[in-house]
């Protein structure tokens, strides 16, 4: 299955090594819906349940390499279901923000 | 004693799934080397050099790896490259492509992962998912993929009832939030001429009991039996996640042979993937997830997937 033409139009060398690329997730982007959209699109929807993540409270173990909180356990002993919203400084005075969704 | 060699795993700093396997490895003492190709080049460096294979270094502050040493890498969810703020846009994308085919490619070049990058991307394709589950023995829906509208109408007046699901995850950012596109029913009146605008994934429902999400890791699978509580979870479970019920069950030894060739002909080693069960017992394939999530299922059952996972590339030493 795997591709070996370059041009190959349906498996692109972007797509082959998506290293680096915002793999299966998608960036909030502010342009508002267009008047005319693909049949699908119509059913895209804000999840329901959202559990809002304050990075700010997490940092990476250097050590352990594993995300801790402020007394050192690791955040995965916490971790519920659905989608996560996590909003952090971006060190300039606002705030960063990004939904990682369960999408597969 | 032989020196284990280090397991590469490839995520962002916040992937909270690929916690519980370096926390697993951890558990062990063996050697793990976890970074985000996103901090490259900000943090994360490679110097590599060929002679008769690839040898160099990936560095982070104050740490390494041998790329020739690496055991296993583990492909998760790495971030956007770090690019410097004083590049043009344009200055941007050379650069980015150059990082993704160096970098990129002494990756790729690794010889043992799980999954391979190229054949995670290569099985995100839900047509050739359906095909290649149809030859492996498992039932699947019946499934049409189009851009005419007059077809669509014509499947979805076809069968008892029918879905659309989108193809590539359905994942979308726009207004500033982030949306989700579930399985939804549709029907004939809803098709309109806006299928003609792209490729649209129409296919039959399958009257279910619950559902399935099959964790394959090797030749170990765990099969989560998946009981909604609401009517929007019972059409995609993945939109009310509190009215959600979990056990294990065991897998029917037709499906388990199936899987086995499925994953072989996707060449992956890792899957999740997505079944509904009848009333009468009958497994129905929906999808190949390969690089999907399983954390909460542990998590909720006790299915030991962070163990699995951790077993293979310390097992591959042995």
């Amino acid at each position: 299955m795997t591709p070996t033409n370059a041009v190959d139009p349906l498996f692109d060398a972007d797509t082959l090594i998506p290293l680096g690329a915002a793999f299966l997730r998608a960036e909030p982007c502010a342009a508002a819906p267009s008047v005319i959209r693909p049949f699908g699109m119509r059913y895209a929807v804000v999840p329901r349940h959202v559990e809002a993540v304050q990075l700010s409270s997490l940092r990476y173990d250097t050590d352990r390499q594993v995300c801790i909180d402020s007394a050192g356990t690791p955040a995965f002993g916490r971790h519920t279901d659905g989608p996560t919203s996590t909003r952090t400084s971006d060190g300039h005075g606002g705030m960063d923000s990004d939904t990682d969704h369960r999408e597969d | 004693m032989p020196v284990a060699a280090p397991v590469l795993v490839l995520t962002d700093p916040y992937d909270i799934t690929a916690d519980h396997v370096v926390d697993e490895l951890n558990r062990r003492g063996h050697p793990v080397f976890r970074c985000d190709p996103g901090e490259f080049p900000a943090r994360l460096s490679v110097t590599a050099r060929f002679d008769r294979g690839w040898a160099g270094r990936l560095r982070l502050p104050g740490t390494s790896v041998a790329l020739d040493e690496i055991g296993c890498a583990c492909y998760r969810r790495p971030s956007t490259f770090e690019l410097s703020g004083d590049l043009g846009e344009h200055e941007r994308r050379w650069a980015r492509r150059e990082a993704r085919r160096g970098l990129g490619g002494l990756l790729a070049a690794l010889p043992r992962w799980l999954n391979h990058p190229f054949a995670i991307a290569a099985a995100e394709y839900k047509p050739v998912q359906l095909e290649l589950a149809a030859r492996a023995g498992l039932v699947v829906p019946t499934p049409i993929i189009t851009n005419d509208a007059a077809d669509a109408r014509a499947f979805v007046s076809s069968v008892e009832s029918a879905i659309y699901k989108p193809l590539a995850g359905g994942v979308l950012g726009e207004a500033g939030e982030h949306k989700l596109t579930y399985t939804n029913r549709v029907t004939v009146d809803e098709i309109d001429d806006s299928v003609a605008a792209t490729a649209h994934l129409f296919q039959s429902w399958v009257q279910k009991q619950h559902e399935i999400r099959l964790t394959v890791v090797d030749a170990t699978m765990f099969a989560i039996r998946i009981d909604a509580e609401s009517a929007a979870a019972h059409q995609d479970w993945r939109s009310d996640y509190p009215s959600l019920r979990y056990r294990v069950v065991e897998i029917p030894h037709g499906v388990r042979t199936s899987v086995a060739t499925l994953m072989d002909a996707l060449r992956l080693r890792f899957a999740a993937i997505d079944f509904v069960v009848d009333h009468d017992g009958q497994w129905t394939f929906l999808e190949v997830n390969p690089n999907g999530q399983w954390a909460w299922l542990e998590n909720a059952t006790g299915a030991p997937i962070a163990s699995a996972i951790a077993e293979t590339p310390t097992g591959e030493q042995r």
